[in-house]
């Protein structure tokens, strides 16, 4: 039999082109993300190695506390360890490491970085072992005020040895450069920028002028072992800090990097996965339609003597020969894939120059899967071409008509209660986010299900307009849903791609939404001054300069504070409490704003529900640097949305290790004072910090906004190639139909049918197959983006809006879409000769 | 120079000698490039009158078929020249020939005349639509009457047996008034009682409405519902029956073999 699948696989090349590009597209993009990741994880490895490639052992704080962004980070150990450190034998060298944020001002005067790799401030340490960083041009810092800077900073800032610039630390502090450092084998440490201060510098700037040091950087004698030098260091130091072998802290670094790739890999590949389950509609859809064109020769194999299973694995040897061809295809493609994922990410800070990482065990691992989706998909075809009756050959051509069976409406059924039940109890009852997610997934497979089913009477009421187009138009209906089985797994394929871009879509538009309410609602101020979206902070002494301007009624500085609230790690937002009421509508609903000095906190109602606390409670509380006490709740608030569930005054959270550094400026203007003249008064008065940007509410919303639209884009990038397979599907099926519809098509053209007509009349039905398919994605995409938003607890998503221009626009796509999809199909039946059509009875 | 126009001819009036419906002159197709070239018309010349029923006979591979098809425009030859009407059918680009025969030229196929996902009635007026004219109500109504299907006009061909089938290729046919109607082995495919019943149509059309066909068969009984009879052997006209009956068929067809 086999020679029959081969002389099948050269005579049909041209019909397997379709599954053969859904294949490879779909492993080509799963090939990619893992080449991807794994690329980026040894990039990753590699740097933190390198950051402490030398160092034998370090010695720190043993106390830490998680802080708004849940980072692990401690404080600051006494300066006067590294004496005792260095006086313990087996240390070669011992340098204390002080370290903070500091961004690095370029000539143009905008700050370099701050776009999601960090901004460093450090201790310019002048020995190899125990630091990365080495001088390419000038002299190691000796002042306070002389830095070493980075080469990529260097060359992007346009800053050379010499040139005067400023550390925003985060307080500006004027500097020299007087060296440009590389990191390891590069000029810089992918993405950070780098800021090298002198050891009394770092101290002045980087820590707040206090004698602490982050963390001890050790270097053992030749043939000290780091155990033994663990050991002895350990002993020397006594209790509140902790000692770890340079080996210890590489993989705890590396645990960083789990971290971050256990959310990025995931995402990626969720991605990967969308495109493979769309590929495989289409092989799916492929398969069943060519397994039904060759029901006549199936039957003559039959009828001439082949077993069932031989006919069986004819099918399923043509599955794994053109799956397996399929996948290596798309590896070679995922080389490339991963190359642009790699220009995609790096635009994020996320490219570490590395090479790719092509692991053949990944490698091999793809062209597996991909050949096994082909099988798995063809099996249902291979089966049904196995049941045919050899008399099937001596009988007239038959047309695969099945509709939906019982079993698929059965499961249908079930299906869709199961979703419905989900999406109830997510929305209204006790399941939440959770169980809304599982409806929408159960939701998805349910239509995916029941497409057969409602395909031709949905064909028909979405194709009723092309009745305007004249006859050609109702030749296009009547063949869109001719073979409903065939439309709807054509039409799903794209149905799932579609379904994902609605659902961030509007989930895009609720978050917008929900935050123009929010800040409407709670936001009483005029004008917010901030550093940058992602968190960056500034001196206080802003907020009190901004206060001062006769232009400004009222100005509060909002500063985080990590510290422990009744045993738990909670982010307390840090201001003078007196002026956030005048700027923020929180809803006081107990106790007044006022009365919270001292030992004291505002909590919301919300959270205060949640731990029992109740006006009048006493909360113990620790900090950062050890410091315990107890605070009063003097006010419950019910508004949190913006300013958080904990209020601490500022004289509470003073000098307790968190940096003393606001990250937002809420300003309510003077009567009298346009929005304009008051933006420019506070600009004027900020003007020496260029992190600060001054926005009103609109501003903020926007850029707000503006951030959500970048995730969007990369969405619908990651989704692109999904909906390029499911029209690639869609053509298919249409080229297929076209072969099986050959004589039809001639007839239409021998009584007079125009090619113009036949062209149209294919490509109407390609636009029927991708609305139908666009208007299922749609309603599921959009129910999902309400199951999610009516099941969250209100916060970041409490309206739902449905951005109806943008769903109109992907609409209009998808119905393009189908246009395109019909190009090939359309000029190939337009090009049919109406007597070979005749004659190939 | 030649007209290349497609509108139809002016209607002949009493006085004057009906033009014959369509002409062949001295037609040669041949298939293939010259080492294995096959001569399928070698030097036809024939004329269709109007009015008329012709029946056109041969084995099979006389060149019958490429004869109706080249008369109808499905085909082009490779010399010689075809006429419908005065229209020069070689002068005509595709365009115009797919005008030519959606509008002056009906077809009956011996099989799958119909598109399965219309009914009969649609199946019917698909002509005329795919021409975007409006439907004469009234000449319809006497076609569906001739054939006789009234009751069955919302149905789909899958639901029509082959017989009724037939008759909607038939009404289809007549439905745009045509100048030329082409059968090829219109009752191919039926038994022989149905099949009569479909001849008695075309006779009829051709009586009745004055419609002229020409119509390919190899069934001499068939043959016998024309008015006349020509008879092809290896692309030549060979034989011309005038109210050809079975006896005089099989006679003519037999000596072809002797």
């Amino acid at each position: 039999m086999l020679h029959v699948t081969l002389a099948n696989l050269r005579a049909h090349t041209r019909r397997l082109v379709a599954t053969f590009a859904a294949v490879a597209l779909g492993v080509a993009f799963l090939s990619g993300v893992l080449i991807q990741t794994a690329t980026l994880r040894t990039g990753f490895d590699t740097l933190f190695d390198a950051e402490s490639a030398s160092v034998d052992a370090v010695v720190r704080s043993d106390r830490t506390i998680l802080d708004e962004r849940d980072e692990t980070i401690r404080p600051r150990i006494p300066a006067a360890l590294v004496d005792t450190v260095r006086a313990v034998p087996g240390v070669r060298a011992a340098v204390g490491d002080v370290r903070g944020t500091a961004a690095i001002v370029g000539a143009d005067g905008d700050q370099l970085g701050g776009n999601g790799p960090p901004q460093l401030g450090m201790t310019w340490i002048d020995d190899p072992e125990l630091s990365p960083y080495h001088l390419l041009e000038g002299r190691a810092p000796a002042a306070a005020d002389e830095v070493v800077i980075d080469g990529r900073s260097a060359d992007e800032g346009n800053l050379s040895v010499g040139d005067r610039t400023t550390v925003l630390a985060p307080e500006s502090v004027p500097v020299r450069v007087v060296g440009i450092a590389g990191f390891a084998d590069s000029r810089s440490q992918s993405g950070v920028t780098a800021v090298l201060f002198s050891p009394e510098g770092a101290r002045r700037h980087l820590g707040d002028g206090g004698a602490g040091v982050d963390r001890i950087v050790i270097d053992a004698v030749p043939g000290t072992s780091q155990a033994e030098l663990h050991t002895a260091v350990a002993a020397a130091v006594g209790q509140d800090v902790e000692t770890l072998t340079g080996e210890a802290f590489r993989l705890e670094n590396r645990g960083a990097v789990d971290d971050l790739m256990s959310f990025l890999g995931p995402a990626l590949l969720s991605f990967a996965l969308i495109a493979l389950l769309v590929a495989s509609f289409s092989i799916y859809n492929t398969f069943a339609i060519l397994v039904a064109q060759r029901t006549r020769e199936a039957a003559l194999l039959r009828a001439i003597g082949a077993s069932r299973r031989q006919t069986l694995r004819a099918v399923l040897v043509e599955a794994s020969l053109v799956g397996a061809v399929a996948s290596a295809a798309g590896v070679g493609l995922g080389i490339g894939v991963a190359s642009l994922l790699r220009t995609l990410l790096g635009t994020n800070g996320l490219n570490l120059g590395n090479g790719l990482v092509l692991a053949p065990a990944t490698l091999l691992g793809c062209v597996a899967a991909g050949t096994a989706i082909t099988v798995i998909c063809a099996l249902g075809p291979a089966v049904r071409a196995s049941r045919v009756a050899p008399i099937a050959a001596l009988r007239e051509h038959a047309v695969d008509h099945a509709g939906p069976t019982r079993v698929r409406l059965g499961l249908g059924g079930v299906l869709g209660a199961l979703a419905t039940w989900l999406i109830v109890s997510g929305t209204t009852g006790t399941g939440g986010m959770a169980a809304a997610a599982g409806g929408v997934a159960a939701a998805v497979v349910a239509v995916a299900v029941l497409a057969p089913a409602v395909a031709a009477p949905m064909g028909r009421l979405l194709g009723a307009p092309l009745r305007l187009r004249g006859v050609t138009g109702e030749l296009a209906r009547q063949n869109a849903v001719r073979n409903p089985r065939r439309t709807a797994s054509s039409s799903t394929a794209l149905m799932i791609g579609v379904a994902v871009v609605a659902l961030f879509t509007v989930l895009g538009a609720s978050l917008r939404a929900s935050l123009d309410q929010v800040v409407d609602r709670s936001f009483a101020g005029d004008l917010v001054a901030s550093a940058g979206l992602n968190g960056g902070s500034f001196d206080p002494s802003v907020a009190r300069r901004i206060a001062a301007l006769p232009e400004v009624a009222h100005a509060a500085g909002i500063g985080n504070a990590p510290m422990t609230v009744d045993g738990r790690p909670e982010v307390v937002a840090v201001s003078d409490l007196a002026q956030i009421g005048s700027v923020f509508d929180l809803r006081v609903e107990q106790g007044a704003l006022a009365d919270v000095t001292g030992p004291s906190l505002a909590v919301s109602r919300s959270l205060a529900d949640e731990r029992g606390w109740k006006l009048g409670s006493e909360v113990p509380y620790t900090f950062l640097d050890g410091t315990a006490g107890t605070a009063t709740v003097r006010a419950v608030y019910g508004e949190a949305d913006l300013a958080g569930d904990l209020l601490a005054p500022t004289s509470l959270a003073q000098g307790h290790g968190a940096p003393a550094s606001d990250v937002v400026v809420a300003i309510g203007l003077a009567p009298g004072v346009s929005l304009g003249d008051g933006r420019a008064a506070v600009r004027a008065a900020t003007a020496d910090v260029p992190t600060i940007d001054v926005q009103d509410r609109q501003e903020f919303t926007d850029a707000v906004g503006a951030q959500i639209n970048q995730i969007l884009l990369l969405v619908y990038g990651m989704l692109a190639l999904s909906i390029v397979i499911a029209l690639i599907g869609i053509a298919n099926t249409l080229s297929l139909a076209t072969f099986e519809r050959t004589r039809e098509l001639g007839l239409l053209r021998a009584i007079g049918q125009a090619r113009g007509q036949t062209r149209a009349m294919v490509r109407w039905e390609s636009v029927l197959i991708a609305v139908f398919g666009t208007v299922l994605g749609l309603g599921v995409g959009v129910l999902g983006a309400w199951a999610l938003t009516a099941s969250s607890s209100g916060g970041e998503l409490e309206v739902f809006a449905v951005p109806r221009g943008q769903l109109a626009l992907v609409l209009a796509l998808g119905a393009a879409a189908g246009v395109v999809a019909a190009l090939r199909p359309a000029a190939r039946a337009a090009k049919l000769d109406p007597l070979t059509a005749i004659a190939s009875a | 120079m030649r007209s290349t126009t497609v509108l139809p001819r002016p209607p002949a009036t009493a006085s004057e000698v009906p033009l014959p419906a369509a002409r062949v002159v001295d037609a040669v197709k041949t298939y293939g490039s010259a080492g294995t070239a096959v001569q399928a018309l070698d030097g036809v010349s024939l004329d269709v009158a109007a009015g008329r029923f012709l029946a056109v006979m041969g084995p099979s591979g006389s060149g019958k078929s490429t004869l109706m098809h080249c008369l109808a425009g499905l085909d082009t030859l490779t010399s010689g020249q075809v006429l419908i009407g005065d229209t020069d059918l070689g002068t005509l680009k595709d365009k115009d020939l797919t005008r030519l025969r959606r509008d002056r030229v009906g077809f009956v196929f011996q099989a799958f005349n119909l598109i399965p996902t219309l009914t009969a009635g649609e199946n019917i007026e698909l002509p005329i639509r795919l021409a975007g004219r409006s439907v004469d109500r009234a000449w319809l109504a006497a076609v569906v009457d001739t054939v006789g299907l009234g009751d069955r006009l919302d149905h789909r061909p899958s639901e029509l047996s082959g017989g009724q089938q037939q008759r909607v290729a038939v009404a289809r046919a007549l439905a745009t008034r045509p100048e030329l109607i082409f059968a090829d082995e219109p009752t191919g495919n039926l038994d022989s009682r149905t099949g009569a019943e479909i001849l008695a149509f075309l006779r009829e059309a051709v009586e009745a409405m004055g419609q002229t066909i020409v119509m390919v068969t190899h069934d001499p009984v068939a043959a016998t519902y024309a008015h006349e009879a020509v008879v092809l052997a290896d692309g030549r006209v060979v034989d011309h029956l005038a109210a050809p009956t079975v006896d005089t068929v099989l006679a003519s067809l037999t000596a072809l073999g002797a």
